[in-house]
């Protein structure tokens, strides 16, 4: 009886509706436009790393030709490889992948093919010469809550989230050209959603508010917008996923935004 | 998507745009969010489609997406809701009768999970199992979320809702 009152209640609130708003054609539109938009980011991305990839190859044969030169400590690991000892610690094997420290600690890959975009243990401006911090979002109107580029440095800072699936977010729309991934994730027996905000500057920040079980951190970026990481855990998991992260992975993300 | 996959969406999108638009109403309180959360959730889902294997699992994939956009959005400083020790407004509520406007700002009081837990199990008709699923949940905190929902109802409604105490 209670129940049955209770859902008659629930339906009759809910039956005035007004007609739709949307049609299926304006929800392919809108899939189709971004699907589009994140093809044309990851394609930028790409060809971003190969400039960058390409500079510090050509940076690395100029310095290697010229015996005065000394590498700086800017250098990008290629040179530092190529330059023959010629670093500033003056051993062959300098570069991200020997330190212990920045996202070492996290640890991210030295693998080449995440060079491009992978933090160097001294930050962004040596693993990025030339690029600076990622920044804005261009010309977008609305926030994509699963950014490729951000997607990139995420996992490049946290290689254990390279293979977390997206979460099913929906297009929040705020302007100013922020930043969003979402993924599901599972830290051993734990699971939840983390999230990466990256809120541009003069814009506020997009997430303030914490809950029980989650875990969140907020670090100003190198743009001067703000970067938050949180981590959310199921309700059935035993504690929040990369909880213990959240500080460090912010930190970590700061210089490359 | 290829064309098979175009018509089976847009099939799904027919038989449920009108339940999901509703779900999202009262999950928020405003027919234009709510069309602006369910327009994105069938997009989300427009971009998965082939990802969901299992159809069965359509309905709970976009619940869980709504139910989540929804909280979230409640958690953003813009447009952060705010909870008050004074009930909203209710006029118009008879003694055994709640009326629309009523249940929906009550509703509106309501802390967003419990509320999404009110929503799914007494506007979808979800058991604690489906709801606990949709919300990716145990069936436990689906019950607690029932009853304190139900309390917070009860507490913002008055005697009209006392049918509601055998609900939970």
């Amino acid at each position: 009886m209670n129940s049955e009152r209770l859902n008659d209640a629930f339906r009759d609130a809910a039956s005035d509706a007004p007609e739709a708003g949307f049609s299926v054609d304006d929800v392919r539109r809108e899939s189709h436009r971004i699907g589009r938009r994140n093809r044309m980011l990851l394609t930028g991305g790409i060809a971003a790393a190969v400039i960058v990839l390409a500079g510090g190859v050509t940076t690395g044969v100029v310095l290697t030709r010229d015996p005065g030169a000394v590498t700086s400590a800017a250098a990008p690991v290629d040179s530092g490889q190529r330059s023959n000892g010629q670093g500033s610690n003056g051993q062959g094997s300098s570069g991200p992948g020997s330190s212990g420290s920045g996202a070492r600690e996290l640890g991210a890959p030295n693998a080449a093919g995440e060079a491009p975009l992978a933090p160097s243990p001294g930050g962004a401006a040596e693993s990025r010469p030339g690029t600076g911090p990622l920044g804005p979002a261009a010309g977008q109107d609305c926030v994509n809550p699963q950014d490729p580029a951000l997607r990139s440095l995420v996992d490049s800072v946290v290689p254990e989230l390279a293979s977390a699936r997206e979460a099913p977010t929906t297009m929040v729309c705020r302007p100013g050209g922020g930043r969003e991934v979402n993924l599901e994730v599972t830290d051993g027996p734990l699971t939840g959603l983390f999230s990466v905000v990256y809120t541009p500057p003069g814009e506020p920040p997009a997430q303030t508010g914490a809950a029980s079980n989650w875990a969140m951190s907020a670090v100003t970026t190198a743009s001067g917008g703000q970067v938050t990481v949180t981590s959310r855990a199921d309700a059935d998991s035993g504690g929040t996923p990369f909880g213990r992260r959240v500080e460090s992975i912010a930190e970590a993300l700061a210089p490359l935004l | 998507m290829d064309d098979a996959d175009e018509q089976a969406f847009a099939e799904y999108f027919r038989a449920r745009r009108d339940t999901v638009r509703r779900t999202a109403y009262l999950l928020c309180g405003d027919w234009h969010r709510a069309d602006d959360h369910a327009q994105s959730a069938f997009v989300a889902l427009h971009r998965h489609w082939r990802r969901i294997r299992d159809p069965r699992a359509l309905d709970a994939w976009v619940r869980r997406t709504l139910v989540r956009a929804v909280v979230d959005e409640s958690r953003r400083p813009w447009r952060r809701e705010r909870f008050t020790d004074r009930p909203p407004e209710v006029a118009g509520v008879g003694p055994d009768i709640v009326t629309r406007t009523a249940l929906v700002a009550a509703l509106r009081a309501v802390p967003a999970r419990q509320r999404a837990v009110l929503v799914l199990r007494f506007l979808e008709g979800l058991d604690v199992a489906g709801t606990a699923a949709a919300l990716g949940c145990s069936e436990g905190t689906v019950k607690s979320q029932t009853s304190h929902g139900l309390a917070a109802l009860r507490r913002i409604l008055g005697d009209s809702l006392d049918d509601l105490r055998e609900a939970g």
